[in-house]
């Protein structure tokens, strides 16, 4: 996944500062342990929970209970966003990336997603594969979603300020 | 303006050792140097990394009118704050659901930039006196928190406006 086009929003960012390349956004946003996902509830509000996920790609897989608010949410209404960021005001860099959210029932890809999380995670994420959902430590099914992003932000602190954009191709 | 957030939903693996309660979500608000503000656009969840500061029971901002975010809670005032770790085994997570509300008063924002101005080293000073600065606060409706260390918990609180909202 490679975005169509980045620019930089001269508005936010340093004098003469150069686009974050994507790649450097890539591997940020890869390595981080906890994303916010924000689905929206059936009355309107965003609402945002800490998920842990993978990112390959085609975008940031995750999974969830089928009766869980977020499923619930996106049944609704499959619009969705996810973010990492720093606490800190002079460190770190913000990331946002916003995009459709799809159920992945495919057993290859579950497989994958499953042997990713041990990957990534080791012990604390094991689960099993379903006819078309994962199996988590309850023996219980875990839906698997994907968010593909069609925009991102990225937003770095202190001097080198920038706010970056990244446009990728519709899916 | 309204009474202490009430604990309306807890969850532990261990409510012997460890509950998240109201303190410890307000001195994480207080202390969070960034704060990542949920609006709407056209019904799309809009998140973007913003400083303020937490007092008397709301999140105070400002940016200027032209910013994407002033357009989308004009359109709609629902909105969501939000801080947190990016780590797996660590921190506390919260997520303030509530409404934006104007500070138009100078006597609020000459506060709001006081405080800015002791909170963040800033290359610029925001005065308060800039026309075309919003000065807005979160206030909340309810509050869920994610403590994301042994033992995993997490809570609601509601807020009760007294009608107001």
């Amino acid at each position: 996944m490679m975005p169509v086009q980045v620019s930089v929003d001269d508005r936010y960012s340093a004098d003469g500062i150069a686009p974050t390349p994507w790649e450097t956004i890539r591997e940020i946003f890869s390595a981080s342990e906890i994303y916010a996902l924000t689905t929206i509830l059936p009355d309107g509000m965003p609402h945002t929970v800490p998920i842990s996920g993978v990112f390959d790609d085609q975008g940031l897989l995750f999974c969830t209970g089928p009766h869980e608010q977020k499923a619930l949410n996106i049944a609704h209404d499959s619009r969705g966003s996810v973010h990492i960021g720093s606490a800190l005001f002079f460190e770190g860099v913000d990331i946002v990336l916003r995009g459709p959210i799809e159920r992945v029932t495919d057993q290859i890809a579950l497989q994958h997603l499953a042997d990713a999380f041990i990957a990534k995670y080791g012990e604390f994420w094991i689960f099993g594969v379903g006819d078309d959902a994962l199996i988590n430590h309850h023996e219980l099914p875990a839906w698997v979603f994907r968010l593909t992003p069609t925009v991102g932000y990225s937003f770095t602190r202190a001097e080198t300020t920038a706010q970056t954009k990244y446009e990728f191709a519709q899916p | 303006m309204s009474g202490t957030p009430r604990r309306v939903y807890s969850h532990s693996g261990d409510p012997k050792r460890y509950e998240v309660t109201w303190e410890e979500v307000e001195g994480e608000l207080v202390n969070s140097q960034m704060y990542w503000i949920t609006s709407l656009q056209d019904g799309i969840p809009h998140t973007v990394p913003v400083i303020g500061i937490w007092y008397e029971g709301a999140l105070y901002s400002c940016n200027p009118r032209s910013e994407q975010k002033y357009k989308n809670l004009q359109a709609n005032p629902t909105c969501q704050a939000l801080i947190g770790s990016s780590q797996l085994n660590g921190g506390l997570d919260v997520a303030v659901h509530g409404y934006a509300e104007e500070m138009p008063e100078m006597e609020d924002r000459l506060r709001f930039a006081a405080q800015m101005a002791e909170k963040y080293p800033l290359p610029w000073r925001f005065q308060g006196t800039e026309e075309d600065m919003w000065v807005y606060r979160v206030v909340p409706t309810h509050i869920r928190a994610f403590h994301r260390e042994n033992p995993l918990a997490s809570a609601k609180f509601s807020v009760d406006r007294g009608g107001e909202a």
